[in-house]
């Protein structure tokens, strides 16, 4: 399972750098990864089925207890088997559809190729935190596609609007799968669902990972961020946006449903959130002209469906969700290259401008109407079997059923409409619209498609096939109604209800300005994308305030404030938990004394000088005498230490002052009294600290050590041996903690110079920051 | 190095230091043009020893790269800022880079032939006259933060004490 993940990054390197050469024809090299793991995947499937789930684990970090498991079980295979099969035929699709495209391809050809492997990784992962991480590459490979390069501000913005929705929920997401395995004690997928936690840790934990799994399938209210997504080019549409990201979330939801869907809230906000999103979706789709935008609402209401049917908990919904999910899967994406063919032969998706595509490409229009069969739920397709079951899942009794099957019927009926309304806008004559289309698709064009669109038809012929494999996962729970997928049942129920929504359907579709009609006359409804865009708006406010607020630019001020907080918090800390040592003795030796009075000295002199060289001077005089401190108490090597670093900085402190007033000008008199305050604060912190750290009475354990074996790791000097052998570690992190702040500190320094000095227009060393940056040292050069 | 510029005859010369003749003649120390010229070569030759006694003596590498650092920050002071960039053997960024580059590199030297990070030895021989050598492998380590010190004072004084900032930066790619 390794080999076919990384396999996947492979084709993915290797597609996008022969796309130079080969132009989109490197898409076939990057279908083969995907292509090898469906054939990989068919093999296992009389295993997996038989109850034998393929595992495999490697090592990470065991020490951390870190590892990747993979595990292949029914779940996983029904989704591994769409995203690897789908994701064959997208990707060979998309070598006719990219044939005419020279910019950004290498770059989208490769992520495409990697999102598939992401998801894959993503199906397969047996741990929380995996499955988390290839969560999240998934959505940057969305992000990617989407923004197309940045191409525009409208792709920006569509895909900053995917990208925050879903990370924005990610993190909820991460926090649930966190609270989760801490409530399991494992963070395996396979042990949370072995020992399903219960309680209040529970009930948040599955919040939390329903926001996150919600988010990532365009569930009210988090929806609006897949229509703009259609601006991507359609094969990333059909795959990312229909067939396989957007199925992250339902993926999950059917795979914690049989762990948690006894905990509260989960079963009520599943079935709400999803009939209320396929009610959405489906009344949102009768309103669009633009193709594609009519199949992702059509999307959103279907992903809606399938969160109601893997979210409810029971067999027959469970046997339903996976049925409906391979249908879904077939049919949405057919669709998806169908218009795709369209926009790219004829150059609209509109449909008012389209016309006469039924005779001019008739193959195009079987293909779409096998799909639009499915979708609408019609024998003997795939969809119809789903559709069936899932009434069949609500007739039984269970609470809140006869909503939820109200609700899904009206769905139908709505989805019914739509599909007419999708047939009806691609396909029918228009009088007085030019027929846009020139000529016919290319076979390797359609072939794709027709293989999905036919897919739709044959598994809906072999129901006993599909009830194995969707069966396999709805073994998860008790089988009380021993009910199986069938073509036919006998008259019943469902059927009636199945003829209902096709009825209603098609009355809504043929009665449509009325229905029109009826939306124009509703009162504007505030929607989602408005309250989206207000929150970010909201947010950027009030970080802005914020920032104003804390950042008043004032290097004193910031400086009080620091001062404070460490004498105050950990001070008082200090003085309360330890308390002031005793046994203090005031010198050792004379010596001392006498420089310590020098110290006193200097100080009074840095505080009472005005002259700013004078007390620099007095400052430096300081460090000296502390530096002569560490030497009368045996520190040689912290002595020369001190000396050099107050060198230094005596004569950065002159390079500095040579810009500033010689005179320190007098602040105003309550400002004087703060900071003698702070000043007093910190000195009786510093001195508290340094007498607590030195009144250990336990000799240090290491020390003994260190001085033992000092020699024979390098010298007897144990100080340089210390920084150098025993910590290097810690000397190795400083050193790079130095690094960075010197080249921060160079480049503040350079850009703020740069903008008093005279405007340049070449920027050669890279050194120029951002309008941001240089509005902060703006700021910054002021004080 | 900075191509000397066409230099007005009634500038004092000074062949002292390199680059002083560039700065404003009524800025200029004589006194402190010959101390330095004098002096800088002996800094570095402590700051060698510093670099070597380290595992022995008070010293090791974070001393010998402030003492390099001193000594070129000496030659700032009595030189002028192109003086600096003369003096300097290379610019801040590189010599920053390459001693985090040395150090990272001898720790990861230590996993591969010792399978511990940051693993030394001490490399010992009688060398005659010399006396007994102990040559620890510590000592690139040492190199490499004396380096990094070294890039770290350049880059402060080069920045904070430039007289006129832009025009010093735009010659950055001496």
């Amino acid at each position: 399972m390794y080999l076919l993940l990384l396999g996947h990054l492979v084709a993915a390197v290797l597609a996008a750098a022969l796309v130079p050469r080969w132009g989109s024809r490197a898409l076939a090299v990057g279908a083969l990864a995907p292509a090898a793991s469906f054939g990989w995947l068919l093999v296992a499937v009389p295993d997996v089925l038989a109850g034998t789930p393929r595992e495999a684990g490697v090592a990470w970090a065991p020490a951390l207890g870190l590892e990747l498991p993979l595990r292949l079980d029914a779940l996983a295979l029904v989704l591994a088997l769409v995203v690897t099969g789908v994701g064959t035929l997208v990707l060979l699709y998309g070598i006719h559809y990219f044939a005419d495209r020279e910019q950004g391809l290498a770059r989208t050809v490769g992520v495409l190729v990697f999102f598939a492997g992401a998801m894959l990784l993503l199906v397969l992962a047996d741990d929380v935190l995996a499955l988390y991480v290839a969560w999240e590459l998934t959505t940057v490979c969305s992000f990617l596609l989407i923004g197309d390069g940045g191409r525009d501000g409208e792709h920006r913005s569509a895909a900053l609007r995917a990208l925050l929705v879903t990370t924005g929920a990610g993190f909820a997401l991460l926090l649930g799968l966190l609270l989760l395995g801490d409530a399991v004690g494992s963070y395996r997928l396979s042990a949370i669902l072995a020992d399903p936690p219960t309680g209040t840790q529970a009930g948040v934990a599955a919040v939390l990972v329903l926001v996150g799994a919600l988010a990532k399938s365009a569930q009210v209210p988090f929806h609006p961020w897949l229509p703009a997504a259609m601006i991507a080019p359609t094969p990333v549409s059909a795959y990312l946006h229909a067939a396989a990201m957007v199925k992250a979330g339902i993926y999950l939801i059917a795979r914690l449903a049989p762990a948690l869907a006894e905990v509260l809230p989960w079963r009520p906000l599943v079935l709400a959130v999803g009939v209320a999103t396929m009610l959405l979706g489906g009344w949102r789709a009768l309103a669009q002209t633009d193709l594609k935008r009519l199949l992702a609402y059509g999307t959103i209401a279907q992903l809606g469906f399938l969160v109601v049917l893997l979210g409810a908990g029971t067999r027959t919904a469970a046997l339903a969700g996976g049925t409906m999910l391979l249908a879904h899967a077939l049919f949405k994406s057919t669709l998806f290259l169908v218009v795709g063919i369209i926009d790219h032969e004829a150059g609209t998706r509109d449909l008012r401008e389209l016309s006469g595509l039924l005779r001019r490409a008739p193959g195009l229009a079987v293909v779409a109407g096998l799909a639009c069969l499915s979708m609408a739920g019609l024998p003997p397709t795939i969809g119809y079997l789903g559709k069936e079951t899932a009434f069949e899942a609500f007739l039984e009794p269970g609470p809140g059923h006869g909503w939820v099957l109200a609700g899904i019927v009206a769905g139908s009926v709505l989805t019914a409409a739509y599909t007419l309304r999708f047939l009806w806008g691609a396909f029918a004559d228009r009088p007085g619209v030019g027929q846009p289309l020139e000529h016919r698709p290319a076979p390797g064009f359609l072939a794709p498609a027709a293989v999905l669109g036919l897919g739709c038809l044959v598994a809906g012929l072999v129901p006993a096939a599909i009830d194995a494999l969707a069966g396999g996962y709805a073994e998860a729970y008790p089988d009380e109604h021993g009910f199986h997928l069938a073509l036919w049942h006998g008259v019943g129920p469902p059927l009636l209800l199945s003829l209902l929504t096709l009825v209603l359907g098609a009355a809504l579709h043929v009665w449509r300005d009325l229905v029109d009609a009826a939306r124009a006359a509703l009162p504007p409804t505030p929607t989602a994308l408005g309250a989206q865009d207000r929150l970010a708006h909201g947010v950027l406010t009030g970080a802005g305030a914020l920032t104003r607020w804390t950042q008043v630019g004032s290097l004193p001020g910031y400086l009080m404030a620091v001062l404070l907080t460490v004498s105050l918090a950990p001070g008082g800390v200090l003085l309360a938990g330890v308390g002031v040592p005793d046994g203090l003795r005031a010198w050792d030796t004379p010596a001392q004394a006498l420089v310590g009075a020098a110290v006193l000295l200097a100080v009074a002199g840095v505080v009472l000088i005005h002259r700013r060289i004078t007390a620099v001077l007095m400052l430096s005089a300081v460090g000296y005498l502390v530096g002569l401190l560490f030497l009368i108490h045996g520190a040689p090597d912290l002595a020369l230490t001190q000396v050099l670093v107050e060198t230094l900085t005596l004569l950065v402190f002159v390079l500095v002052i040579r810009r500033m007033p010689a005179e320190v000008r007098r602040p105003p008199q309550p400002l004087r009294i703060a900071r003698l305050v702070a000043a007093s604060l910190i000195g009786a912190f510093a001195t508290l600290a340094t007498l607590v750290a030195g009144a250990r009475h336990v000799p240090s354990r290491s020390a003994a050590g260190y001085l033992e074996t000092a020699p024979e790791e390098g010298g007897p000097n144990v100080v340089a041996v210390i920084i150098s052998e025993f910590r290097a570690l810690d000397t190795l992190g400083e050193l790079t903690v130095l690094t960075v702040a010197a080249t921060g500190v160079a480049s503040l320094v350079l850009v703020n110079s740069r903008l008093r000095g005279t405007p340049r227009g070449d920027a050669r060393d890279g050194r120029t920051g951002g309008a941001d940056d240089r509005e902060a040292v703006r700021e910054a050069g002021r004080t | 190095m900075t191509a000397r510029p066409q230099r007005p005859e009634a500038v004092p010369r000074s062949r002292l230091l390199p680059a002083a003749e560039r700065q404003d003649p009524d800025d200029r120390s004589l006194l402190l043009e010959a101390l330095t010229r004098l002096a800088h070569p002996s800094i570095l030759v402590v700051a060698v020893y510093l670099l070597v006694v380290g595992l022995h003596h008070p010293g090791g590498g974070f001393a010998a790269g402030l003492v390099a650092g001193l000594g070129l920050v000496l030659r700032r002071l009595a030189g002028g800022p192109h003086e600096l960039r003369a003096a300097s053997p290379a610019p801040p960024g590189v010599l920053l880079g390459a001693g985090l580059t040395l150090v990272a590199g001898y720790a990861a030297t230590g996993v591969v032939v010792a399978g511990e990070l940051l693993a030394g030895a001490v490399w010992a021989f009688d060398a005659g006259v010399l006396g007994h050598v102990e040559i620890p492998s510590s000592v690139l380590f040492e190199t490499g933060t004396a380096l990094i010190i070294v890039g770290l004072t350049l880059d402060v004084v080069r920045t904070l004490g430039a007289d006129e900032p832009a025009a010093e930066d735009a010659e950055e790619d001496v």
